[in-house]
């Protein structure tokens, strides 16, 4: 027999007893979903999944909701989105983490320093030179000039001192880069890419400079004209070349004369132009180079009006942002007490023993070891955070709901069982566990083991593991099933 | 009442169940008892022996061709395993958290077996109705809600106990006769029906019939047949913390609406009786409150918020006066400090009572009070014959 509903207003039709969450699904609505994985039983613990059907005005999780003959489901009405984005907002109530660090937080290019550390510290020369290329555009002109806010915010300074993150990075491309051939650093880079989108930039400022590195680490082909030595800025000359070379590596093509009106045409995605360039091109952007020699912090802030207008084109032609720090949601535990620093130093020294072993010990051992003392207090479940993602979807307020009463960080670290990894460890951070269950179910396959569990109800409840035995006894071969099925950072391996 | 049921009528109960077996052909049964209930354990146990000592429970009973085997679960006390779906699950050994419905437990409930859940009241009606047959049963009670039910009467009320009523009886004939109205000459004020996750009647309302649908429709329900009488001193504020206490604490702790919804609004009840209230707290309440009832998955969590908003719907005044600072019938205690009025006779006697001291006293001239020692106990009030002991407002907190 055919199941018949509608969902929002849209007729469907099945034979199989499915989900509402996956009759939407198959009609190509997206509804948000947190505790639910489709290789497991439903949990229906975060109500983010939540429907409404018209009929009789009943809400209920769709993850669990098997479709019946006749029900008008409505996922999208301002009354299931409120309901909605007031679980998200009930869940970040109870949550305690930071999405990123201070020290990103805090820089006006929103460097991700503990992932540039990781990739310096584990030779990935190539993934670290990207990263700061992506968010600094000039990184070599803007690690030298910038105010180094990241310092000032630095969590290490209440252990000692700050990290050295200006100096340790600067040292990192000044061995790197300066000492190495081009073809070593960049050649790859977008080698695979089949359609690249061309873009021409007419200005020969710094602002455009850094325009055509933005975009080129991006993933477009870029051509401007070769830049005005005349127009090298004063104690930055050296940097600056420095940049330019990289720039050269990352395959920007410096021109030494601009194309013709017809070549622009049809070389050309799109163009970049002063005011008075005289062109017709259908995708005309607006670029304002400084007539006047600049200062620093003029430079600086041209770079970041250049990202910024990275970000527009990208969104033109690809619909959707790549910075996307405006309407990002950040969790922030804000002020840590001392035994809370405490453990973020003790579990940051507990990864940092098991790193040892493959760190090699040459000439970067001080970078290494200034890295070393990186606290890493991000948050390492960023990428994949559903948790986060929805919440900035569904525009949720992180302190809607306040708590009244601050909670405490605290975080457990257990070395993987020596047949799955001997230099991993696993975590598991109670304030950024939305009581899924997720992981409990996961942990049920385990035959003969106790597997994860939870303990007291209400809000006191909690994921443990019984009998007071270690965190990765109680997530055995599951673990990185967990890790990976945990909507939220949670549960991370390093 | 169902505690009391078990205890003094354990056959009944069973034989109740024994009809119901027989009816829709079921061959396994348990009764699910909270283990502090031990001597409804002990009757119960006492009567299954019987039973099954007489060959009324086990195999091919009295040769019919009949089974029936009946034993005891006994619960841990969670309020939410009064929910079916986590009464079953904790019958089956694990958490007993409430899951989805539907599958109704007539579908798949216990080991995925199709499974009738009902209470021990009704269980315990069955054989009365067999034996006098249902029309002589819907004889009794109203249009809709048929039969009797029974209420444990309790709070500020004279006759405190367990009534059993026809369903239809105007709730003011409870209080007033059968209760014989609030103690010590004071008003009665409300009736918080349906246990803690119930909601208040204003007495002024209370005219209407108890039964299911008109306790609905004044914003409460029938739940687990309590009464609670609460008088003029009353403070509902305070209330309807008390009963969202009880909730958030029971809540299991599986949905994000029930699980931390609850705290939240707990943490604005507590700011309120504290005097830290701020505007919009109300509408904060209602609207979380009707969010709560909406995205929960249980019944306990759709009705958590019921006490705050039904006190929020009748009594509304009261949660103004407290972001202003004031408790109307002065309960809370951030809210108010003690004074000693003119009528004072200098007797002394307060401040003999005051455990801190607080009050100076010198014989046959006013008192007065130390609003920095008192702790608000109260003792002085209740033991000043001539009522000079008087609550006012708190200074206002900045
Ligand atoms: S778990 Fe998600 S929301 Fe929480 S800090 Fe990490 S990334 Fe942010
Ligand atoms: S300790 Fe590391 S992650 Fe934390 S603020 Fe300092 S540099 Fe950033
Ligand atoms: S740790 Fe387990 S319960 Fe907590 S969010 Fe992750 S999967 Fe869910
Ligand atoms: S509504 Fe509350 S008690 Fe019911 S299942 Fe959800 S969390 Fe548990
Ligand atoms: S309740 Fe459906 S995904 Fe969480």
């Amino acid at each position: 027999m055919k199941i018949q509903l509608k969902i929002n207003n849209i007729q469907f039709e099945s034979e199989e007893e499915i989900t509402v969450l996956e009759a939407a699904a198959r009609l190509g609505m997206r509804i948000p979903a947190l505790c639910y994985l489709k290789s497991l039983e439903p949990c229906t613990s975060c109500t983010v999944c939540i429907v409404k059907d018209k009929t009789d005005n009943r809400f209920f999780p769709s993850c669990a909701t098997i479709i019946c003959n006749g029900m008008d489901i409505d996922s999208e009405s301002i009354e299931v989105m409120e309901l909605r984005k007031t679980s998200l907002e009930l869940l970040l109530s109870e949550h305690l983490g930071d999405c990123s660090g201070p020290c990103e937080a805090s820089c006006r290019f929103d460097l991700n320093v503990p992932k540039v550390f990781d990739a310096i510290k584990n030779d990935a020369t190539q993934t670290a030179i990207s990263l700061l290329q992506r968010d600094l555009g000039l990184p070599f002109l803007v690690n030298s000039w910038c105010l180094a806010t990241c310092e000032n915010a630095c969590r290490r300074k209440r252990v000692d001192r700050a990290v050295k993150i200006q100096k340790t990075i600067g040292e990192f491309l000044l061995n790197k880069i300066a000492t190495s051939k081009n073809s070593e650093i960049n050649s790859n880079i977008h080698a695979d890419k089949k359609e690249v989108i061309r873009i021409l930039i007419t200005e020969p400022g710094i602002k455009s400079l850094a325009l055509a590195s933005f975009l080129a680490v991006n993933g477009f082909s870029v051509a401007l004209p070769a830049f005005d030595k005349d127009r090298l800025p004063e104690n930055g000359e050296d940097t600056l070349l420095m940049d330019i070379e990289l720039l050269i590596s990352s395959n920007v093509v410096f021109l030494e004369k601009l194309p013709t009106a017809s070549e622009i045409k049809s070389d050309f995605e799109a163009v970049i132009a002063g005011r008075e360039f005289d062109t017709m091109h259908d995708n005309l952007f607006l670029i304002k180079e400084a007539k006047q020699p600049e200062t620093k912090k003029s430079i600086l802030q041209g770079i970041k009006q250049a990202k910024d207008l990275c970000n527009i084109l990208y969104k033109h032609f690809h619909n959707k942002s790549v910075y996307d720090y405006s309407d990002r949601f950040v969790s922030m535990s804000g002020y840590l007490d001392n035994g809370e620093i405490d453990l973020y130093l003790k579990t940051s020294e507990a990864r940092n023993m098991r790193e040892k072993s493959n760190a090699c010990a040459d000439a970067e051992s001080d970078a290494i070891s200034e890295i070393a003392r990186c606290l890493q207090c991000n948050c390492h479940g960023f990428e994949d955070c559903r948790l986060r993602q929805y919440a900035a979807e569904y525009g949720a307020e992180r302190s809607k709901f306040k708590k009244a009463v601050k909670q405490k960080y605290s975080i457990k670290t257990d070395s993987l069982p020596a047949d799955i990894s001997t230099s991993q460890v696993v975590t598991y951070e109670p304030g950024k566990c939305i009581r899924c269950g997720i992981c409990v179910k996961i942990t049920r396959k385990n035959s003969g083991q106790t597997g994860l569990c939870f303990i007291n109800r209400g809000i006191q409840t909690q994921i443990d593991v019984p009998f007071g035995q270690s965190l990765s006894k109680g997530l055995g071969s599951c673990v990185h099933e967990c890790v990976q099925g945990c909507p939220s950072g949670a549960l991370e391996i390093e | 009442m169902d505690r009391m049921l078990l205890e003094s009528y354990p056959f009944r109960i069973l034989e109740g169940m024994l009809i119901v077996a027989i009816a829709a052909g079921i061959e396994q049964g348990f009764l699910y008892i909270r283990d502090e209930y031990r001597e409804a354990l002990d009757r119960i146990n006492q009567a299954l022996a019987v039973f099954y000592e007489k060959g009324l429970l086990g195999k091919n009973i009295s040769g019919s061709g009949f089974s029936l085997e009946l034993s005891i679960v006994r619960g841990a006390g969670a309020y939410v395993c009064g929910e079916e779906t986590a009464l079953i699950a904790s019958i089956e050994g694990k958490r007993g958290t409430p899951s989805l419905k539907p599958p109704y437990p007539s579908e798949s409930g216990y080991k995925n077996l199709p499974t009738l859940v009902n209470n021990v009241e009704t269980f315990s009606l069955v054989p009365w109705i067999i034996n006098n047959g249902g029309e002589k049963f819907s004889n009794i009670g109203s249009k809709t809600s048929r039969g009797t039910k029974t209420f444990a009467l309790a709070g500020k009320i004279k006759n405190q106990g367990l009534i059993e009523i026809p369903m239809g009886t105007p709730l003011k004939q409870i209080i007033d006769d059968i209760g014989g109205g609030c103690d010590n000459g004071k008003k009665a004020k409300a009736v918080q029906t349906g246990g803690p996750s119930g909601g208040c009647i204003p007495y002024h309302m209370t005219d209407i019939p108890v039964d299911y649908e008109a306790l609905i429709s004044s914003g409460s329900f029938m739940g687990s047949g309590g009464l609670i009488v609460l008088d003029e001193t009353d403070c509902m504020v305070d209330i309807a913390k008390y009963f969202l206490q009880f909730t958030r604490d029971e809540s299991c702790g599986k949905c994000t609406f029930c699980r931390v919804g609850t705290v939240r609004m707990l943490e604005i009840l507590e700011r309120l009786v504290e005097g830290e209230g701020k505007s919009g707290d109300i509408e904060r309440l209602e609207n979380l409150g009707k969010m709560i009832k909406q995205g929960s998955m249980c019944g306990l969590g759709k009705a958590a918020p019921n006490p705050v908003l039904s006190s929020i719907r009748h009594f509304r005044n009261e949660y103004i006066d407290h972001i202003n600072g004031t408790c109307t019938t002065k309960k809370c205690k951030a809210l108010f400090v003690l004074q000693i009025s003119d009528d004072c006779n200098g007797c002394t006697m307060c401040a003999r009572v005051c455990p801190c001291d607080a009050i100076s006293s010198t014989a046959y001239e006013k008192h007065t009070i130390d609003v920095d020692l008192c702790v608000k106990c109260e003792s002085c009030i209740n033991v000043c014959q001539e009522n000079a002991v008087i609550k006012i407002d708190a200074p206002k907190k900045k």
